[in-house]
Protein backbone atom coordinates (compact mmCIF):
# COMPACT_ATOMS: atom_id res chain seq x y z
CA UNK A 1 0.00 0.00 0.00
CA UNK A 2 1.40 3.70 -0.67
CA UNK A 3 2.22 5.92 2.08
CA UNK A 4 -0.10 8.39 0.54
CA UNK A 5 -3.02 5.64 1.20
CA UNK A 6 -1.73 4.61 4.07
CA UNK A 7 -2.59 8.24 5.12
CA UNK A 8 -5.68 8.74 4.07
CA UNK A 9 -7.27 5.86 5.75
CA UNK A 10 -5.01 6.48 8.82
CA UNK A 11 -6.63 10.05 9.27
CA UNK A 12 -10.47 8.54 8.25
CA UNK A 13 -10.12 6.15 11.35
CA UNK A 14 -8.84 8.80 13.30
CA UNK A 15 -12.07 11.07 12.36
CA UNK A 16 -14.35 8.36 12.93
CA UNK A 17 -12.76 7.75 16.83
CA UNK A 18 -12.91 11.38 16.85
CA UNK A 19 -16.61 11.36 16.09
CA UNK A 20 -17.44 8.43 18.17
CA UNK A 21 -15.51 10.15 21.55
CA UNK A 22 -17.52 13.79 20.67
CA UNK A 23 -20.82 11.87 20.63
CA UNK A 24 -19.73 9.80 24.26
CA UNK A 25 -18.93 13.40 25.65
CA UNK A 26 -22.50 14.70 24.59
CA UNK A 27 -23.92 11.96 25.48
CA UNK A 28 -22.84 11.92 29.16
CA UNK A 29 -21.99 15.60 29.59
CA UNK A 30 -24.46 17.50 27.80
CA UNK A 31 -28.26 18.17 29.79
CA UNK A 32 -30.91 16.02 28.01
CA UNK A 33 -34.38 16.71 28.29
CA UNK A 34 -36.82 14.24 30.50
CA UNK A 35 -39.82 13.21 29.47
CA UNK A 36 -43.69 13.13 31.13
CA UNK A 37 -45.23 15.62 32.24
CA UNK A 38 -43.48 18.73 34.08
CA UNK A 39 -45.16 21.29 35.75
CA UNK A 40 -43.23 24.78 35.09
CA UNK A 41 -43.25 28.55 35.39
CA UNK A 42 -42.62 30.98 32.70
CA UNK A 43 -42.30 34.51 33.69
CA UNK A 44 -41.89 37.37 31.34
CA UNK A 45 -40.29 40.79 32.22
CA UNK A 46 -40.47 43.80 29.65
CA UNK A 47 -38.53 46.87 29.21
CA UNK A 48 -40.89 48.60 31.33
CA UNK A 49 -39.68 46.21 34.51
CA UNK A 50 -42.98 44.22 34.85
CA UNK A 51 -43.16 40.62 34.66
CA UNK A 52 -45.78 38.53 34.15
CA UNK A 53 -46.32 34.94 35.13
CA UNK A 54 -47.36 31.82 33.94
CA UNK A 55 -47.42 28.18 35.74
CA UNK A 56 -47.23 25.71 32.41
CA UNK A 57 -47.91 22.15 32.65
CA UNK A 58 -46.36 20.59 29.69
CA UNK A 59 -44.69 17.77 28.04
CA UNK A 60 -42.28 19.77 25.91
CA UNK A 61 -38.92 18.89 26.40
CA UNK A 62 -37.73 22.13 25.70
CA UNK A 63 -38.37 25.61 26.25
CA UNK A 64 -39.66 26.59 23.29
CA UNK A 65 -42.10 24.43 22.65
CA UNK A 66 -43.17 25.25 26.61
CA UNK A 67 -43.51 28.69 26.07
CA UNK A 68 -45.38 28.76 22.80
CA UNK A 69 -48.13 27.08 24.75
CA UNK A 70 -48.40 30.39 26.74
CA UNK A 71 -46.33 33.47 25.07
CA UNK A 72 -46.22 34.48 21.44
CA UNK A 73 -42.91 34.26 19.88
CA UNK A 74 -41.38 36.04 16.68
CA UNK A 75 -37.58 35.01 16.04
CA UNK A 76 -35.97 33.60 12.80
CA UNK A 77 -33.68 30.31 12.57
CA UNK A 78 -30.65 30.85 12.92
CA UNK A 79 -27.18 28.57 12.68
CA UNK A 80 -27.16 28.55 16.26
CA UNK A 81 -30.82 27.92 17.22
CA UNK A 82 -33.82 30.03 17.22
CA UNK A 83 -32.83 33.57 17.79
CA UNK A 84 -35.84 35.19 20.04
CA UNK A 85 -36.86 38.92 18.96
CA UNK A 86 -40.22 39.71 20.22
CA UNK A 87 -42.73 37.81 23.05
CA UNK A 88 -46.23 39.01 23.35
CA UNK A 89 -45.46 41.78 20.50
CA UNK A 90 -42.80 43.17 22.63
CA UNK A 91 -39.61 43.64 20.53
CA UNK A 92 -35.81 43.78 21.87
CA UNK A 93 -33.73 45.43 18.83
CA UNK A 94 -30.21 44.46 19.54
CA UNK A 95 -29.38 46.77 16.10
CA UNK A 96 -30.80 49.72 17.50
CA UNK A 97 -31.08 49.05 21.37
CA UNK A 98 -28.42 46.62 21.52
CA UNK A 99 -31.52 45.16 23.64
CA UNK A 100 -32.14 41.56 23.31
CA UNK A 101 -34.31 38.97 25.60
CA UNK A 102 -32.18 36.95 27.92
CA UNK A 103 -33.57 33.46 29.79
CA UNK A 104 -32.76 32.54 33.17
CA UNK A 105 -33.39 29.55 35.20
CA UNK A 106 -34.88 29.31 38.54
CA UNK A 107 -32.77 32.99 38.45
CA UNK A 108 -29.30 31.88 36.99
CA UNK A 109 -28.23 33.28 33.47
CA UNK A 110 -29.23 30.33 30.92
CA UNK A 111 -26.45 28.49 29.75
CA UNK A 112 -28.27 27.39 26.17
CA UNK A 113 -30.75 28.96 23.52
CA UNK A 114 -34.85 28.57 23.86
CA UNK A 115 -34.59 25.84 21.82
CA UNK A 116 -31.84 23.93 23.28
CA UNK A 117 -32.86 24.66 27.00
CA UNK A 118 -34.24 21.10 28.72
CA UNK A 119 -37.18 21.86 30.43
CA UNK A 120 -37.23 20.14 34.03
CA UNK A 121 -40.67 20.25 36.14
CA UNK A 122 -40.64 22.20 39.29
CA UNK A 123 -38.36 24.91 37.43
CA UNK A 124 -38.66 28.96 36.52
CA UNK A 125 -38.07 30.10 33.26
CA UNK A 126 -37.46 33.88 33.36
CA UNK A 127 -37.43 36.21 29.85
CA UNK A 128 -36.21 39.13 30.90
CA UNK A 129 -35.70 42.57 28.46
CA UNK A 130 -32.05 43.26 28.33
CA UNK A 131 -29.26 45.94 27.46
CA UNK A 132 -25.85 45.23 26.82
CA UNK B 1 -2.92 37.21 -9.51
CA UNK B 2 -4.93 39.75 -7.53
CA UNK B 3 -7.95 38.91 -10.02
CA UNK B 4 -7.95 35.41 -9.49
CA UNK B 5 -7.85 35.68 -5.20
CA UNK B 6 -10.71 38.09 -6.24
CA UNK B 7 -12.83 35.69 -8.08
CA UNK B 8 -12.16 33.22 -5.24
CA UNK B 9 -13.20 35.46 -2.48
CA UNK B 10 -16.46 36.29 -4.67
CA UNK B 11 -17.15 32.61 -5.07
CA UNK B 12 -16.64 31.43 -0.84
CA UNK B 13 -18.71 34.62 0.08
CA UNK B 14 -21.37 33.64 -2.47
CA UNK B 15 -21.65 30.11 -1.65
CA UNK B 16 -22.00 30.80 1.95
CA UNK B 17 -24.59 32.93 1.66
CA UNK B 18 -26.29 30.60 -1.03
CA UNK B 19 -25.84 27.20 1.52
CA UNK B 20 -26.10 29.35 4.70
CA UNK B 21 -30.48 27.99 4.64
CA UNK B 22 -28.70 24.50 4.83
CA UNK B 23 -27.94 23.83 8.97
CA UNK B 24 -23.88 22.86 8.92
CA UNK B 25 -23.63 21.76 5.61
CA UNK B 26 -21.04 24.11 3.80
CA UNK B 27 -18.25 24.32 1.13
CA UNK B 28 -16.29 26.96 3.14
CA UNK B 29 -14.35 24.41 5.05
CA UNK B 30 -13.19 22.67 1.09
CA UNK B 31 -12.41 26.12 -0.49
CA UNK B 32 -9.99 27.07 1.88
CA UNK B 33 -8.35 24.12 1.76
CA UNK B 34 -7.96 24.19 -1.93
CA UNK B 35 -7.00 27.77 -1.89
CA UNK B 36 -4.55 26.97 0.76
CA UNK B 37 -2.98 24.08 -1.17
CA UNK B 38 -3.10 26.96 -4.52
CA UNK B 39 -2.61 30.09 -3.43
CA UNK B 40 -0.17 29.23 0.00
CA UNK B 41 0.44 32.47 2.16
CA UNK B 42 -2.06 34.39 -0.27
CA UNK B 43 -5.10 32.32 0.99
CA UNK B 44 -5.02 34.59 4.48
CA UNK B 45 -5.90 37.79 1.72
CA UNK B 46 -9.36 36.06 0.88
CA UNK B 47 -9.85 34.39 4.58
CA UNK B 48 -9.77 37.80 6.03
CA UNK B 49 -11.78 39.99 2.78
CA UNK B 50 -14.19 36.82 3.30
CA UNK B 51 -14.46 37.61 7.10
CA UNK B 52 -14.89 41.20 6.98
CA UNK B 53 -17.59 40.77 3.94
CA UNK B 54 -19.21 38.11 7.00
CA UNK B 55 -19.05 40.65 9.41
CA UNK B 56 -21.21 43.43 7.07
CA UNK B 57 -23.58 40.99 6.38
CA UNK B 58 -24.62 39.10 9.60
CA UNK B 59 -23.19 41.91 11.77
CA UNK B 60 -19.65 42.68 13.81
CA UNK B 61 -21.44 40.57 16.54
CA UNK B 62 -19.36 38.20 19.10
CA UNK B 63 -19.39 35.10 16.83
CA UNK B 64 -17.36 37.22 14.34
CA UNK B 65 -14.27 37.12 16.10
CA UNK B 66 -13.82 33.46 16.16
CA UNK B 67 -14.30 33.97 12.19
CA UNK B 68 -10.72 36.08 12.35
CA UNK B 69 -9.26 33.22 13.49
CA UNK B 70 -11.45 29.67 12.79
CA UNK B 71 -10.02 29.71 9.10
CA UNK B 72 -6.98 31.14 9.40
CA UNK B 73 -6.26 27.61 11.61
CA UNK B 74 -7.73 25.55 8.76
CA UNK B 75 -4.79 27.64 6.61
CA UNK B 76 -2.60 26.63 8.92
CA UNK B 77 -3.43 23.15 9.33
CA UNK B 78 -3.39 22.90 5.83
CA UNK B 79 -0.45 24.36 5.07
CA UNK B 80 1.50 22.32 7.45
CA UNK B 81 -0.16 19.02 6.85
CA UNK B 82 0.81 19.58 2.89
CA UNK B 83 3.99 19.68 2.95
CA UNK B 84 4.08 16.37 1.42
CA UNK B 85 1.45 14.95 -1.31
CA UNK B 86 -1.38 13.41 0.52
CA UNK B 87 -4.28 11.85 -0.80
CA UNK B 88 -8.15 13.46 -1.38
CA UNK B 89 -9.09 11.36 1.65
CA UNK B 90 -6.75 12.15 3.73
CA UNK B 91 -7.89 16.20 3.01
CA UNK B 92 -11.41 14.63 3.11
CA UNK B 93 -11.01 13.12 6.47
CA UNK B 94 -8.93 16.71 7.49
CA UNK B 95 -12.02 18.39 6.55
CA UNK B 96 -14.62 16.35 8.58
CA UNK B 97 -12.25 17.21 11.76
CA UNK B 98 -12.59 20.23 11.25
CA UNK B 99 -16.10 20.22 11.11
CA UNK B 100 -16.34 18.17 13.82
CA UNK B 101 -13.99 20.73 15.96
CA UNK B 102 -15.77 23.58 14.79
CA UNK B 103 -17.70 24.25 17.47
CA UNK B 104 -14.80 23.76 19.82
CA UNK B 105 -12.90 25.92 18.36
CA UNK B 106 -16.23 28.92 18.20
CA UNK B 107 -16.19 28.44 21.61
CA UNK B 108 -13.07 30.32 22.50
CA UNK B 109 -14.82 33.92 22.34
CA UNK B 110 -17.08 32.71 25.37
CA UNK B 111 -14.78 31.48 27.24
CA UNK B 112 -13.12 35.35 27.23
CA UNK B 113 -16.37 36.58 27.98
CA UNK B 114 -18.24 34.27 30.23
CA UNK B 115 -15.75 32.20 31.10
CA UNK B 116 -15.24 28.55 31.14
CA UNK B 117 -19.28 26.99 32.48
CA UNK B 118 -20.53 29.49 29.56
CA UNK B 119 -18.01 28.47 26.81
CA UNK B 120 -18.20 24.45 28.35
CA UNK B 121 -22.07 24.93 27.90
CA UNK B 122 -22.19 26.65 24.33
CA UNK B 123 -19.68 23.63 23.23
CA UNK B 124 -21.34 20.93 24.51
CA UNK B 125 -25.09 22.27 23.36
CA UNK B 126 -23.80 22.15 19.68
CA UNK B 127 -21.96 19.02 19.56
CA UNK B 128 -25.27 17.16 17.39
CA UNK B 129 -24.45 20.25 14.82
CA UNK B 130 -20.07 19.65 15.21
CA UNK B 131 -21.43 15.91 14.17
CA UNK B 132 -23.54 16.34 11.14
CA UNK B 133 -20.94 19.45 9.85
CA UNK B 134 -17.93 16.89 10.69
CA UNK B 135 -19.88 14.43 8.21
CA UNK B 136 -21.32 17.01 5.81
CA UNK B 137 -18.02 18.06 5.30
CA UNK B 138 -16.20 14.84 4.62
CA UNK B 139 -19.08 14.11 2.26
CA UNK B 140 -18.29 17.24 0.56
CA UNK B 141 -14.46 16.58 0.24
CA UNK B 142 -15.02 13.42 -0.91
CA UNK B 143 -17.02 14.29 -3.99
CA UNK B 144 -15.42 17.84 -4.72
CA UNK B 145 -12.00 17.67 -3.74
CA UNK B 146 -10.68 15.87 -6.91
CA UNK B 147 -13.01 17.15 -9.38
CA UNK B 148 -12.48 20.98 -8.25
CA UNK B 149 -8.07 20.41 -7.79
CA UNK B 150 -8.54 18.83 -11.46
CA UNK B 151 -10.11 21.95 -12.72
CA UNK B 152 -7.90 24.42 -11.90
CA UNK B 153 -4.88 22.19 -12.64
CA UNK B 154 -7.02 22.26 -16.03
CA UNK B 155 -6.61 25.93 -16.13
CA UNK B 156 -2.97 26.23 -15.34
CA UNK B 157 -3.23 25.85 -11.60
CA UNK B 158 -1.15 24.11 -9.12
CA UNK B 159 -0.72 20.43 -9.23
CA UNK B 160 -3.87 19.12 -7.77
CA UNK B 161 -1.71 16.30 -5.34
Amino acid sequence: MKAGHRSGLTAVVVLVLAAVILAGVWWFAAPHASAGEKHITITVTGQDGTTQSYPVDTDAAYLKEAAESVLTLEGEETKYGFAVYSINGETANFETDKAYWAIYVNGEYGDYGIDQQPVTSGDTYAFVYENS
Amino acid sequence: MLTELAVCTAVLFGLQIAMAPLPNIEVTTLLVMLYTRWFRSRTLWIVYVFAALEGMVYGFGLWWIMYLYVWTLLWLAVTLLGKRPRPPLFWAAISGAYGLAFGFLCSFPYLAFGGIRVAAAWWLAGIPFDLVHGCGNFILAMILYRPLADLYFRFGGASPS
